[in-house]
């Protein structure tokens, strides 16, 4: 059974790409066949967060406009043999594909006997977003703990309601325990509370994140980033197990240890 | 002749005039003019509705045989009708007819707005940002209003959980309407043409109820 997941937010840099990748990745990780889309044609970084921007020949629009087949234009990961890209069309715009199109691609992505299907949606509720989720199963809507994020989100959770994708899961990324304490920031109750929807789990702030997206290895595949694993135990969710989320607790316990780490780091 | 081919009967909906089926029209059409004229008296200056039974009658003899009352019993014959079918095209029906259907036309429009008005639609679930729900009545929200998200109602607004949107009750102006709230904390409250803004500090959560007073909205505990 194969199932597609497209990863919006509303407002842009909230973390939508790197929970893509990370997702994806972990994903695989776990032996499942992932292809991952990126849905932001004339902006695309999924490619360059998987670190994979020197393999592409054929992007989504020419497996659309059938300039090519679309084994063609997936790439393989680096790491996982299991993992796959199809990216995004840098130039050209969001216009350049239908949601029947993008359908019709999901439809045969799934043909293909893969088990996970990652879209990474656009910012913005235009043609991309509308693009994005044309192929969609299930949806999860990625936020953080600020007001503008969050109104946008809640935005985006209507908006997928009314395209019939019902009960879409929340990822609150970059949550700062420190800060929550200390009642300078959004708690996940604040947020669950706003917009209610199920949270599928919680990211920290995290400097691993900035490192390994540089790097181009998702933070996922490092086993010393709180944010990794943060994102393994959100994979483990979207497999059907239940793992407990980090809390605040045990949030602080991973930052004290992170606290640790950078101190004898100086 | 048989004066009994034609028949008065009233009704609660006006007289029914009952014409013998296998006689001629020729025939009924005396009868009417003689029985009409004996029953003048009795629907004197009467203002009502007729409905002709039995004889299948053309258009033109409908109207002529309501001519026929009319002239003998100086009835006012609001309207013709004859199996249920109306049909009216005499000028001296055709105006007061028109002139009844009108009032008749807007009773039925102010009716169905008091209807509407009296209607309440019933929201379940969040209204999220983005989300407007625009009633011709009042509206019912059971779940939050979320900021970026809009009540619009010429009736009243009850929210069953946060307001934290737009609500604006009696949007046509009227000054009866109210909005009530579990938790009220609307980016913007409107009642009527008078805007009102909440504070921003974060109020208890006790429900709330907003209403106009001498052009002004108050708000007060609802218990």
């Amino acid at each position: 059974m194969s199932e597609v997941i497209v990863i919006t937010s509303g407002k842009g840099g909230v973390g939508k790409t790197t929970t893509s990748a990370n997702l994806g990745t972990g994903l695989a990780m776990q032996g499942k066949k992932v292809a991952m889309i990126d849905a932001d044609i004339g902006l695309r970084n999924l490619d360059v967060i998987m670190g994979l921007e020197n393999r592409i020949v054929y992007d989504l629009i020419d497996v659309v406009e059938g300039n090519c087949r679309l084994k063609q234009a997936l790439i393989k990961d680096k790491k996982y043999e299991s993992l796959f890209l199809l990216p995004a069309a840098q130039t050209r715009d969001k216009d350049a594909v239908s949601p029947e199109q993008m359908q019709k691609l999901c439809e045969s992505l799934k043909e293909e006997g893969f088990d996970y299907i990652i879209i990474d949606c656009p910012a913005g509720i235009e043609q991309g977003f509308k693009n994005a989720i044309a192929g969609a199963d299930r949806a999860i809507v990625v936020t953080t703990p600020e007001v503008s994020a969050v109104r946008d989100a809640d935005r985006i959770i209507g908006m997928l309601e009314a395209n019939e994708l019902r009960n879409p899961k929340l990822i609150l990324n970059r949550i700062r325990i420190d800060m929550v304490k200390k009642g300078d920031m959004m708690t996940m109750e604040d947020v669950t509370d706003i917009l209610a929807v199920d949270i599928l789990g919680i990211v920290p702030d995290d400097e691993s994140i900035v490192i390994s997206s540089n790097r181009g290895e998702p933070a996922v595949t490092d086993d010393n980033a709180l944010a990794g694993k943060a994102y393994r135990n959100i994979v483990q969710r979207i497999l059907g197990e239940e793992v407990p989320l980090l809390n605040l607790e045990e949030g602080k316990g991973f930052f004290g240890k992170l606290k640790k780490i950078f101190q004898k780091g100086n | 002749m048989n004066e009994n081919i034609v028949q008065f009967k009233g009704t609660k909906n006006g007289i029914i005039v009952m014409l013998d089926e296998n006689s001629p029209y020729e025939e009924l059409k005396k009868a009417l003019d003689k029985k009409s004229e004996s029953a003048k008296d009795f629907f004197k200056d009467a203002r009502t509705d007729i409905t002709f039974s039995g004889f299948s009658l053309t258009a033109a003899q409908e109207v002529e045989l309501a001519q026929i009352i009319n002239k003998n019993t100086g009835m006012d014959i609001s309207s013709a009708l004859s199996g249920g079918t109306p049909s009216i095209s005499s000028p001296r029906f055709a105006s007061s007819a028109r002139k009844d259907d009108g009032a008749l036309n807007q009773l039925l429009s102010e009716a169905l707005v008091t209807a509407k008005k009296n209607l309440t639609t019933f929201h379940r679930g969040a209204v999220r940002s983005g989300q407007s729900i625009r009633f011709p009545g009042s509206i019912v929200v059971i779940g939050d209003v979320n900021p970026g998200g809009e009540l619009i109602a010429e009736g009243n607004i009850i929210v069953l959980g946060i307001l934290k949107g737009l609500a604006h009750a009696g949007c046509t102006g009227s000054h009866d309407c109210f909005v009530a709230a579990l938790d009220m904390r609307p980016t913007q409250l409107r009642i009527a043409e008078l805007i009102a803004c909440f504070p921003d500090e974060k109020a208890e959560n006790t429900p709330l109820y907003a209403y106009i007073n001498e052009n002004q909205i108050f708000v007060e505990p609802l218990l």
